[in-house]
């Protein structure tokens, strides 16, 4: 048992640093990837941030699984046994667990438990939150719009999308009277491509799961990603008809935000993306991502991934060992 | 940074809630009749969560009898002005905001002369286009 318990405090160990080289290579790939991604559809954009921001979290697990791969498919006999012509102190393989249990270990081992299992305890406890906090607001009704949104009735103008699972759409009073109907038509159009798209999930997700990128990494991605959703749902809406009207539309409700702020100087002058999304619209539509892109990515991925993992499974029971005899 | 946080309704908490706009006031009694025998709750079970609508401020009660009489404090649209205010204002990057998406950003201004520029911008591209302004 204790040997299992070794390589588990091993696995744990490799998994640290994989997170550590992952943040640190996020750090230095982010300007490059910022780069190459101006100018692409916004729905395409959104999903290459999305999958950069979590990757600070599956990919060192990806490669921990890796790493992890020979020793259990030479117990399942899909490959020959590698054991045998090792002889590292570090040896990762639950199949045979050679490392005991040293203090060293332990205190890893155990530092680890304790991070996930407070970090999961206080993740349920928040998305429990979340759930009764919006469940509360469903349950206060709302005049429905015949184009599905809510109406609520507010002196602020507001149209917003709430909600994980199943997001709804409220609209304020004060904006319904506000815009003329082709306006509020391409507001709830914008909505609406929140509620397909799923915006408020994805964005909650990228949060979650980007938290080991180093914070200056992480506020940057966080922002573009928002950006990108409010740029696709602005897409959808000009396919309504006109881009210049969507643009119209963000600014005049911009415009009129800004008029029933009570206290302008207690909030923030960051423009919240207002100008790149008006600037976006004024230019010509961008392509429609190609689908099939994803598919060859993914499956040049997963052969790469195959290919690398035993050299990984080595040379990370390389570094290991070595941090071992330094411990 | 401190979060604003919200009054946050459990399942139940939120069925008898419902129950006291619908219908009105009630004793324990009346709201077990209505909203926990059809779920096959024990009545203290009902008394309980009447309790914790009055300790969170969303009931009133008064003394009936011997019982306690319940009532809503909020109307149904004054708790939807209140709980979606608090969302509205949530502090960018803070969890309330997270589950929420506005057609425009609410916590930050673009700026008079920003906006102006901008849609000095639109006007110029409609004028090329050769619209009607």
């Amino acid at each position: 048992m204790s040997a299992e318990l070794g390589t588990l405090a091993l696995s744990l160990l490799a998994l640290l640093g994989f997170g550590v080289l992952t943040s640190l290579g996020s750090a230095l790939a982010w300007p490059a990837l910022e780069r190459s991604l101006r100018g692409s559809h916004p729905a395409q954009r959104a999903r290459w941030l999305f999958a950069f921001a979590t990757a600070a979290t599956w990919l060192p697990l990806l490669l921990l699984c890796l790493c992890l791969a020979p020793g259990f498919l030479a117990l399942i006999g899909v490959s020959q046994d590698h054991c045998l012509r090792q002889s590292d102190r570090a040896h990762l393989c639950f199949a045979h667990p050679r490392l005991a249990l040293s203090l060293p270990l332990g205190i890893v081992l155990s530092a680890a438990i304790a991070v996930l299992v407070a970090g999961g305890v206080r993740g349920a406890r928040r998305l429990a939150r979340w759930h009764d906090e919006l469940s509360g607001l469903g349950l206060a009704g709302g005049v429905s719009l015949a184009s599905g949104a809510r109406r609520i009735d507010s002196p602020r103008p507001f149209s917003v999308t709430l909600g994980l699972w199943r997001p709804e759409i409220w609209v304020s009073s004060a904006l319904v009277e506000a815009l003329p109907s082709a306006q509020l038509e391409i507001v709830v159009e914008h909505e609406r491509a929140h509620v397909r798209r799923r915006d408020s999930l994805r964005r909650l997700v990228a949060a979650v799961l980007s938290r080991p990128h180093l914070p200056i990494v992480r506020r940057r991605v966080l922002a573009e990603l928002a950006l990108a959703c409010e740029e696709a749902c602005d897409e959808s809406a000009a396919r309504l008809g006109d881009r210049l009207a969507v643009a119209e539309t963000v600014l005049a409700v911009e415009r009129l935000i800004a008029q029933a702020t009570p206290h302008p100087s207690l909030v923030g002058f960051g423009d919240g993306g207002v100008a790149e999304r008006v600037r976006s619209l004024l230019e010509p539509a961008p392509a429609e991502p190609a689908s099939a892109l994803h598919w060859w990515l993914g499956s040049a991925l997963a052969i790469g991934a195959m290919w690398l993992a035993h050299p990984l499974h080595h040379l990370t029971e390389r570094w290991l060992g070595w941090l071992l005899s330094v411990l | 940074m401190t979060q604003r946080r919200g009054i946050a309704l459990g399942w139940l908490e939120t069925v008898v809630l419902d129950q006291l706009w619908a219908h009105g006031a009630a004793d324990v009694a009346t709201m077990h009749a209505r909203a926990g025998a059809p779920r096959e709750l024990s009545r203290n079970t009902i008394q309980s969560t009447l309790e914790r609508l009055y300790r969170k401020g969303l009931a009133d009660r008064y003394k009936c009898g011997r019982a306690y009489e319940y009532r809503a404090r909020l109307t149904r649209g004054e708790w939807l002005t209140q709980s979606l205010s608090r969302l509205l204002d949530a502090t960018p990057g803070t969890d309330s905001a997270l589950v929420l998406s506005a057609f425009v950003d609410l916590a930050e201004r673009t700026g008079e002369a920003n906006l102006e520029a901008l849609e000095a911008l639109v006007r110029a591209r409609r004028r090329e286009r050769g619209d009607p302004t």
